[in-house]
């Protein structure tokens, strides 16, 4: 009986730590896709000035830094060192006014970001 | 990063330890095909997060709680339904019947006239003709029937009446007296010596071991010389 509850308990626990990373994960994940197709398209628009994008930037940055904690626990920290690095980079060439070099990193990143959804996620693709 | 390593070893080293703690305390050799190879994942399992320090102990923590839970299922399985302890343990094949080899067994059980030999051999059989029947079991233990004229005799064999022969406890060991084993005795340490002068032990460190029985038989040895054995008269109840 001892031993059915333990089981039961670390099942319980298991279904629930899986639940709450597929939620959390996806949210994290999609939101700095979203961000980061989003500035892609305002980089085509401020070609001429991109620092003005260097403060939403900071702030993709923020919540990427905010979340790269509980990510780590869950994921291949070279992985998610990835996008770190890119992001830093990104902000560089933002502040320095590098257009070219600047979408340039927002390429990889998006494909860092597209490919961490991919690796990341829960599908079929994943599981076989 | 060689304080994360230590730690990390220490957590998983003591997280198999529990896990295998939680699975019983069957050995390598009477595991069913189904404990067998969970037992093999779960070491392979606990080594990945060890040395890669890039990836989360959860890589490992979390599959070994799977392993656990699937491996409950299993028995639970095992236990309740005839059907599922076939298909995960297989059953129990003959190999040797009252006609002698069965080859059509030994060879779905992969298995040549060396190994059925050597099996054999293990369980104190160098004959086949002595043998009625011999089965592999699910979990590769084989298990012999010798015919009667060559199974070893027993008192009811004989028709003679035995006593059942008693459990001896460790008194004492190593020059020290195991406490909770002479109160279940109802012996005290002076009745150790009392019992022991006369065979030369001066003290209780003198002791190797000393067992007692519920008849009252004492085995003991002193360190670098034969061990001595004798009825105390002492006789107990456990």
């Amino acid at each position: 009986m001892k031993k059915q509850l333990t089981v039961a308990i670390i099942a319980a626990l298991l279904i629930m730590l899986a639940t709450f990373e597929a939620i959390t994960v996806s949210n994290i994940i999609n939101y700095v896709d979203d961000e980061v197709n989003k500035i892609y398209q305002e980089y085509e628009l401020n070609k001429n000035d991109i620092t003005v994008l260097y403060p939403k930037l900071d702030e993709i940055d923020e919540y990427w830094a905010s979340k790269e904690w509980w990510l780590c626990l869950m994921f291949n920290h070279k992985d998610l060192s990835a996008v770190t690095d890119s992001l830093n980079r990104l902000l560089a060439y933002t502040k320095n006014n590098d257009y070219d070099n600047a979408i340039a990193e927002v390429e990889v990143l998006r494909g860092i970001t597209e490919k961490n959804s991919c690796n990341m996620g829960f599908t079929l693709q994943n599981i076989l | 990063m060689t304080y994360t390593l230590i730690l990390r070893s220490i957590i998983i080293y003591i997280l198999v330890l529990f896990l295998l703690r939680i699975m019983g305390k069957r050995q390598i050799g009477q595991m069913q095909p189904y404990e067998f190879v969970i037992t093999l994942i779960i070491a392979d399992l606990a080594t990945v997060p060890m040395a890669e320090t890039a990836l989360p102990l959860a890589h490992g923590i979390i599959p070994l709680f799977t392993l656990v839970c699937i491996h409950f299922i299993f028995t639970f399985l095992e236990q309740k339904s005839d059907w599922a302890r076939k298909v995960l343990n297989g059953k129990p094949v003959i190999l040797v019947d009252p006609d002698g080899i069965n080859y059509t067994n030994l060879k779905l059980c992969n298995m040549t006239f060396n190994d059925l030999q050597e099996g054999l051999r293990n369980q104190g059989y160098f004959n086949l003709e002595e043998l009625l029947y011999v089965i592999i079991q699910t979990n590769g233990m084989m298990s012999v029937l010798p015919r009667a004229q060559y199974a070893p005799l027993t008192a009811n064999a004989m028709k003679i009446t035995v006593d059942n022969s008693s459990l001896p406890i460790i008194v004492a060991s190593e020059g020290k007296i195991n406490l909770e084993n002479i109160k279940r005795a109802n012996i005290d340490e002076i009745f150790i010596i009392t019992q022991l002068k006369p065979y030369g032990f001066k003290s209780i460190k003198d002791i190797l071991l000393m067992t007692i029985n519920s008849d009252g038989k004492i085995y003991a040895q002193k360190y670098n010389s034969s061990f001595v054995s004798f009825d105390s008269g002492k006789k107990g109840d456990w």
